[in-house]
Order: structure tokens, then C-alpha cells, then sequence
């Protein structure tokens, strides 16, 4: 989370992309 | 340095405060970005006084501050001495910088761990306890002073008890009084009202928001409050629990919101960290400040001109009655060497006495987690009072974010 956020604050353009890897760490992560 | 008083503090009633969330982000979000990933041996070798392990006259102490940082580290330091100078038992402190702290945690409590360490509550401490690297402090409560809230956000997935807070912060927009004064600048309520005064801030020099993160935490801070005041405190609870998903459309909202408001933020937030940031704020140099009430560590000399406010309402439909207000606390490793001595060392941690004894020996207090101890500490802001007082009251609460006591009581 903390490197997608920072990425966000140097490029907030890409949202889509943002919260899609956000999304993929999570599942990655806790499974659903 | 002359010791100073924080930040005047006034929860509105009606607020409903994450008080899952760690002081600098909450556990998901920062396992999702592998944050609690690092070496047991950066912890093993940083900052230790010497002291004998499994002694019933030691008790090891793991900090999450470096010697010699600021405020904080002078308020555990104050733990520790006050403890060893009452109880005749060594403290063995252990002191480490704050995100390296973060980043070993998990292989410290796996490998061989201090006896008592500081950590936070909710999240962050369910999933050690869950792991079985805490033990059950259960027997410790009630603690004196504390009340439901604080008892709940100590409380793991079993129902047991695993944490003794100390403090809590809510986050705020800080500001600088003397500055708002000679401009004179009110605080928004309406996220329009916010726009306004942001350009009127950059129109005269002012970035309008002061704003770092080169520690990768504060930036979280920002989320969070965006998230509850366009997608309400309950989808944000259900985000940080896992049950919401990253890529809904309530998230890219947020994510826009936040875009727009960059251009009113310090450029380049990422080479400054937050205590550069909020000296800027000090220096007049920004006009605002997303932060929690523990800036005045950072800033102690200027905590006499800090005054806040609480975010202001993004969505009509959305009152603004929610916020962080994160909670620090004492657990006690399973690992660690010497329990009986552990335990009764944060048995004491749990009293006003402690947290008398941090705060004397720093130069900016905490806000303790008792009535007690906030009475000593903080005072109701009248702006704050009278603003909050029109807010409607809530009773909104789940087991993860409940509010907290609204005030201290009178003296």
C-alpha cells in the first residue's frame, strides 16, 4: 500500500492501474 | 528546551474514530505493501542497553524510537526510568528508529524478541495475536481509567485482551494561529469553502497544504480521511478490514478527489519527511497540515500557535463526523524471556502514574488513554466545542472503531 501511494503521488494520473495492483497485493495477500 | 503543552484537543461527540488504525496507517494496508516485511536483527541490534535476558531483575524493552529522536523517545525513556527507579527491576530498553521498528516486526517477534515492546492497537495487534507471538494480557483488565473503547481496540480475534494503550491521536487539520489571524483565514466546513481558502493561500505564497512522505506513512493519514468523507466511515472500516475491494469505484473516487487536490499540496512530498513537513508549517511557509496531535513533537516550540480543525464535509451526504484517532499501546512478546517480570512492568504502564512519569520527561506530552491522564494533558479547544457542538451526535459503532471519551473531564 505504502509503495502504491507513493507512486500515486509521483504519477496521479493512472488510477485504474493504481487500485487494480492495490487490489491484486490484497488477494495476494489475504486470499479474497 | 521548555516543556510545552500540546496541541488544545476536543473530539467532537459526535466523531466516530478509526481506532483500528495504527498511528501511521493501518495493518492491511500496510501489509499490502509488504511494509512489516524486514530483519529481527536490525531490532537485535539497534540502540539496546545491556542487561541480562531472563533475570527476574530485567525486563527487556523494545521502543519504536531511536535514542536521542525527539519527544517520543524522551517519553519512553521516561518509562523506563521511572519503572526501574520504583521497582528496583533493570529496564533493558532497546531503541530503535520508528519505521525500522515497523518494517522487522514480524521476524523480531519470531525470533528473540524484548519481553515488552510498543506497538499499536486494532489490526495491527489482532494478527500477532492470531499468529500467537502475544501473550494474553486479559488478566490486566479492566485497566483503571480505561474505558470499552480502549478495551475493545486491545481486544483479538479470541476475545482476549493482548495490548495496555498509553495514548491516542486523532488527525486534523493543523494550523498555525498567528498565521490564520494576520490573514485572517477561519476553518472551512464544506470542501468548497476548503478550495476557496487554498487559493487564497497560494495567492499570497502559502502552499496551502504542508505535506510529506518520505517515511510513506502520513500520505495514509489523507486517505483515510478522504475515504470516510466521500465514501462514509463505515466503507472505510469495511476497506480496512478486507471486505471491500481495492479497485471498486469507491476507491477510484477517492483517488480522484485526491488527485485534484494535489496542486494544493507541497510539491515534492516525497524527499520530506514529517517532521520537516510540519516545520514548515511552524515557518509559515504552508497554511494547513493533515496530521495527527502528535506534530507538537516535531514542532514543540510552536504547540502555543497550533490550533485544528476537523477535515471538512466532501459529500452533502456525508457528515463530516469521522476521523483517525489511532491508539499506542504496550504488548507483551510470547517470546520474550522473561513474561512474570513483562507483565508486571506493563501492569504499571497501564496507571496515570506512568504516563506522568513520560510526560515529565519530555519536552512535548502525549495524550494519554485515560480520563485521567487527559486531564492532565489537554484542555478543550473553545473553537473546536463550539464547532463540533453543531454537529449531529452518532452512535454508529462496531467493534473495530468506537467512539472514544469526547473530552477530558473537568478538573
Amino acid at each position: 500500500m505504502i509503495p502504491s501511494i507513493q507512486t500515486f503521488l509521483k504519477n496521479p494520473s493512472d488510477i485504474d492501474g493504481l487500485t487494480k495492483s492495490i487490489q491484486e497485493q490484497k488477494v495476494s495477500i489475504f486470499g479474497s | 528546551m521548555t516543556r510545552q503543552n500540546p496541541p488544545k484537543l476536543f473530539v467532537p461527540p459526535s466523531a466516530q474514530v478509526t481506532l483500528a488504525a495504527s498511528r501511521r496507517s493501518f495493518l492491511r494496508s500496510a501489509a499490502i505493501g509488504g511494509a512489516l516485511l524486514g530483519s529481527s536483527s536490525l531490532l537485535a541490534a539497534c540502540g539496546g542497553d545491556s542487561g541480562g535476558g531472563g533475570s527476574t531483575k530485567t525486563v527487556k524493552f523494545g521502543v519504536n524510537e531511536a535514542k536521542d529522536s525527539g519527544a517520543a523517545y524522551q517519553r519512553m525513556k521516561g518509562f523506563a526510568d521511572a519503572y526501574q527507579k520504583k521497582s528496583g527491576v533493570k529496564v533493558s530498553a532497546n531503541y530503535v528508529d520508528h519505521n525500522t521498528f515497523q518494517e522487522s516486526i514480524t521476524t523480531y517477534l519470531q525470533g528473540s524478541p524484548d519481553d515488552v515492546f510498543a506497538w499499536f492497537a486494532g489490526y495491527r495487534m489482532q494478527q500477532f495475536a492470531e499468529d500467537g507471538l502475544l501473550t494474553d494480557l486479559s488478566d490486566l483488565w479492566p485497566i483503571d481509567g480505561m474505558g470499552d473503547a480502549f478495551k475493545a481496540a486491545s481486544t483479538s480475534s479470541d476475545g482476549k485482551q493482548y495490548l495496555v494503550p498509553y495514548d491516542y491521536y486523532p488527525w486534523a487539520v493543523f494550523y498555525s494561529k498567528s498565521t490564520w489571524d494576520k490573514n485572517g483565514w477561519t476553518p472551512p466546513t464544506t470542501y468548497d469553502d476548503m478550495i476557496t481558502l487554498a487559493e487564497d493561500m497560494k495567492g499570497k505564497g502559502l502552499a496551502p497544504f504542508a505535506f510529506g512522505d518520505k517515511d510513506g506513512w502520513p500520505a495514509m493519514g489523507t486517505f483515510d480521511i478522504l475515504n470516510m468523507r466521500i465514501n462514509g466511515f463505515d466503507f472505510h472500516m469495511g476497506l480496512m478490514g478486507g471486505k471491500e475491494a481495492w479497485d471498486s469505484n469507491e476507491v477510484k473516487k477517492v483517488f480522484e478527489t485526491w488527485g485534484k487536490l494535489l496542486p494544493y499540496h507541497q510539491e515534492d512530498p516525497l524527499g520530506r519527511t514529517w517532521q520537516e513537513t510540519a516545520t514548515s508549517l511552524a515557518k509559515g511557509e504552508a497554511g494547513m497540515m493533515m496530521f495527527g496531535t502528535f506534530i507538537g513533537d516535531a514542532i514543540p516550540d510552536s504547540v502555543d500557535d497550533l490550533d485544528f480543525f476537523t477535515y471538512p464535509q466532501i459529500d452533502p451526504s456525508i457528515p463530516a463526523d469521522s476521523l483517525d484517532a489511532p491508539i499506542d499501546g504496550f504488548a507483551l512478546a510470547s517470546g520474550g524471556q522473561n513474561q512474570d517480570a513483562g507483565k508486571a512492568f506493563l501492569k504499571w504502564l497501564g496507571t496515570a502514574e506512568a504516563e506522568d512519569a513520560a510526560n515529565a520527561a519530555a519536552d512535548a506530552p502525549m495524550i494519554g488513554a485515560t480520563p485521567a491522564r487527559a486531564r492532565t494533558a489537554t484542555l478543550p479547544s473553545s473553537s473546536s466545542r463550539s464547532r463540533s457542538s453543531r454537529r449531529p451526535r452518532t452512535s454508529r459503532s462496531s467493534s473495530t472503531a468506537t467512539p472514544i471519551p469526547a473530552s477530558p473531564p473537568p478538573s
